[in-house]
């Protein structure tokens, strides 16, 4: 899920809760961290806030653009600046400090990183990596309320919303396209991804003038080559 | 800290919620080594740590409806049944939420 499109849209119409917190409210339902008065709670960027805090998503971009140096932005605005990534540490630096804060008793982190890989690949490492990355999150995190003033009467709560088929020999969420597409099985076609979120996982370049193709299938006609194709501006990338 | 919560007054809750995680994969690998050097210890310590040795795990909480983040969060988040059932993206840019 990309919240950024909604950001924007809130920026202009001066919107302020996300689209499903309005359905909800239209119909009287009440969020959980409703039962806490809205003072008293810090919430991540997620579907259903109430509220965006635009302080975030400023010093998370802040840090993404500022205190680099040139080369290293240079590199970045090569691969894709890590925007996203930049939101959730952002967002994680303001729960910790939170965390400090007895005044406030209901605290969410939301993170949709694991999603987006399974999403993208079945591949064992890219999941484990995301798996790994979450568990360094509940250390971090756990490590925090050790710390805070209200760390004997916390109860830390880990949820998911959903599963997702992790089979590499079913055609689900969790299956490769894009590899069953390029093996021979596949008619050894040349797709590159349906998703363009990790740049370091398929593509390099220029988002969306894409130049490079780094990991392109063994099994590919076109492995082993320089391989160069386009945006066509709507469906998304075709051959050149 | 699960047997000190059932006598202790709880004042706070934090909620790391993590978008589209299968639990088998989280098991899987809890009871997996870490690997060459790391031996007896898990690929996920800390939720090995906080949650399977000092903690609670539901194994049948789950939300029951489409396997959607939106109508699923949106179970989770208001402990009503299913009432976002489904998601229509209208543009590249736009999501439109549908209640029925």
């Amino acid at each position: 899920m990309n919240f950024f499109p909604f950001y924007l849209g809130y920026a202009r119409n001066r919107r302020v809760d996300m689209p499903g917190v309005e359905v909800l409210d239209e119909h009287g339902i009440p969020l959980l961290m409703d039962r806490f008065p809205y003072n008293e709670t810090f919430q991540g960027f997620q579907l259903y806030g109430r509220g965006v805090s635009w302080a975030t998503l400023r010093d998370s971009l802040k840090r993404t653009f500022t205190g680099k140096p040139a080369k290293e932005l240079f590199d970045e605005w090569q691969t894709g600046f890590s925007v996203g990534s930049s939101l959730y540490t952002q967002t994680e630096r303001e729960l910790v400090a939170s965390l400090n804060n007895p005044r406030i008793h209901y605290l969410d982190y939301f993170t949709g990183e694991y999603d987006h890989a399974a999403h993208l690949t079945n591949d064992r490492v890219v999941q484990l990596k995301a798996l790994e990355e979450v568990d360094a999150l509940v250390g971090r995190i756990w490590t925090a309320i050790s710390k805070s003033p209200l760390a004997d009467s916390t109860v830390l709560v880990m949820v998911s919303d959903h599963g997702m088929n992790t089979s590499e020999a079913v055609y689900s969420q969790g299956y490769s396209l894009v590899d069953w597409f390029n093996s021979a099985a596949g008619g050894g076609q040349h797709v590159l991804t349906n998703r363009h979120p990790s740049t370091e996982f398929t593509l390099k370049g220029l988002d969306p003038l894409v130049s490079e193709v780094i990991t392109l299938s063994t099994e590919s006609t076109l492995s082993g080559g320089s391989v160069r194709y386009v945006s066509d501006g709507h469906a998304g990338l075709g051959w050149q | 800290m699960a047997d000190s919560l059932a006598q202790a007054k709880v004042d706070r809750i934090v909620i790391l919620k993590v978008d589209g995680l299968p639990d088998d994969l989280v098991e899987r690998y809890v009871r997996e080594p870490a690997g060459v050097g790391k031996e007896g210890r898990s690929r996920l310590p800390w939720i090995e740590r906080v949650f399977q040795k000092n903690g609670v795990r539901m194994g049948n909480y789950y939300s029951r409806g489409l396997s959607l983040s939106a109508p699923s969060w949106s179970i989770l988040d208001t402990g009503r049944h299913l009432e976002i059932r489904a998601i229509a993206s209208t543009t590249g840019t736009r999501c439109v939420l549908m209640i029925t």
